[in-house]
């Protein structure tokens, strides 16, 4: 007859003195219970290790961590690390100026206009998209000179950035524009934040004069 | 007594997993973030590398004079005058970056959105021995910050990138 691992001292008390006469209830025997501690280090340990195994196999093909995108109206501002963004709007020309000099293109040009400031310390913004509806994304020309945007702290500077896309891009009558504070591969690789807004841009008013880009300037307090 | 000494094991090797994919996350911060960027302030009187700056004094400029006339901050800025007095004794480095932090934890940069080569100021604080022939270093340079108005001066840092990061110094503002 199996006993007990921990023998109950009352039990072995009635157990003398009236086994035959008083119907005791019996310990029955129970298997040996793994204790919870253990069950809970084995589940960490598990998890800890598949964790270490995807974290391992990730790669920028299947990492399964891109930037959140904030999403944010055009006219208000947005924080995005440390820069502010405020989006003021958007026109469309055949031709450019880049000093004297006309710039063709055999699409349209895309003249975005923002402002922006740091919030911490002085830093350039330097990548910016557009998306449009077939999701083709399009980076600053690097055809015309963006000049220099010394942003800093709660100083705004204002200018247009230039995207040479096809007329076909701009046929929904808006795009996204998508603002990569750490740069476009940070945010398709690590879990930043970056901003997209929808730009509304009317793809039938089309300057046919040359149209000179907006020089960057640094704006009055409160300004943007 | 099993149980607890294969419970034990089981936590010793969870903390050596986590400990392992703490490592790993953090390659970029260890071997990038940290080195890539000022990080370890150094006080006045501290060496960097063999730059020393013992003082920072920062004052209010109503306007500098330019080449073309009178200079006056935008609406809704103050232009600052930053002194330091610097002594070096390296020659690896010719001229690091000076910036103004406000109590707001803000970091402005020196010589930025302001007239260039106005008289009596630099654009970089100058930290190179000077060659045979050069004129010596002035015991103070001074460098112009434009910040908005609501900015109060705490601290003036001297980085010098890449050269000099994770480390910089950082001088508290004098009156």
């Amino acid at each position: 007859m199996p006993t007990p691992r921990y023998p109950d001292p009352h039990e072995l008390h009635t157990g003398s003195v009236a086994v035959a006469d008083l119907p005791v209830e019996q310990p029955t025997a129970t298997p040996r219970r793994p204790r919870s501690g253990s069950w809970l280090a084995a589940a960490m340990l598990a998890v800890l290790l598949a964790v270490g195994v995807v974290v391992d196999s990730v790669t920028a093909e299947n990492n399964p961590h891109p930037g959140a995108a904030v999403s944010f109206a055009v006219g208000e501002d947005v924080t995005l690390q440390n820069f502010r963004v405020h989006v003021n709007g958007a026109r469309v020309a055949e031709t450019i100026l880049d000093g004297e000099r006309q710039l063709e293109t055999a699409g349209l040009w895309l003249l975005v206009d923002l402002s922006y400031a740091n919030v911490r310390r002085p830093d350039l913004l330097n990548d910016l998209g557009v998306r449009d509806h077939q999701g083709r994304t399009y980076s600053v020309t690097d055809r015309h000179s963006r000049g220099t945007w010394r942003a800093a702290p709660d100083t705004w500077f204002r200018g247009e950035v230039v995207f040479e896309v096809p007329a076909s891009a701009l046929a929904e009558g808006e795009v996204e524009l998508l603002v990569w504070p750490s740069g476009r591969s940070q945010a398709e690789m690590v879990p930043m934040r970056y901003g997209s807004t929808r730009l509304p841009v009317d793809p039938a008013a089309v300057a046919t004069e040359p149209v000179e880009v907006a020089a960057v300037e640094l704006l009055p307090a409160g300004q943007r | 007594m099993s149980g607890r000494l294969g419970t034990a094991a089981l936590l010793v090797a969870g903390v050596l997993a986590l400990a392992a994919l703490g490592w790993q996350t953090s390659e970029y911060a260890r071997q990038s973030w940290w080195s890539s960027q000022p990080h370890a302030a150094l006080e006045a009187g501290a060496d960097l590398q063999g730059i020393t700056a013992t003082s920072a004094e920062v004052a209010r400029l109503d306007a500098v004079q330019t080449w073309e006339g009178q200079w006056r901050a935008p609406e809704g800025f103050q232009l600052w005058s930053v002194s330091l007095a610097v002594q070096t004794q390296q020659s690896e480095i010719y001229a690091v970056d000076v910036y103004l932090e406000d109590t707001q934890g803000r970091v402005f940069e020196a010589a930025s959105n302001v007239p260039w080569s106005v008289d009596g100021y630099e654009d970089r604080l100058q930290v190179a021995v000077p060659e045979a022939g050069e004129d010596p270093l002035p015991p103070v340079q001074q460098l112009l910050v434009l910040t908005p108005a609501d900015a109060e001066p705490e601290a003036v840092r001297i980085e010098g990138g890449y050269l000099l990061n994770p480390e910089f110094l950082r001088i508290a503002v004098q009156g």
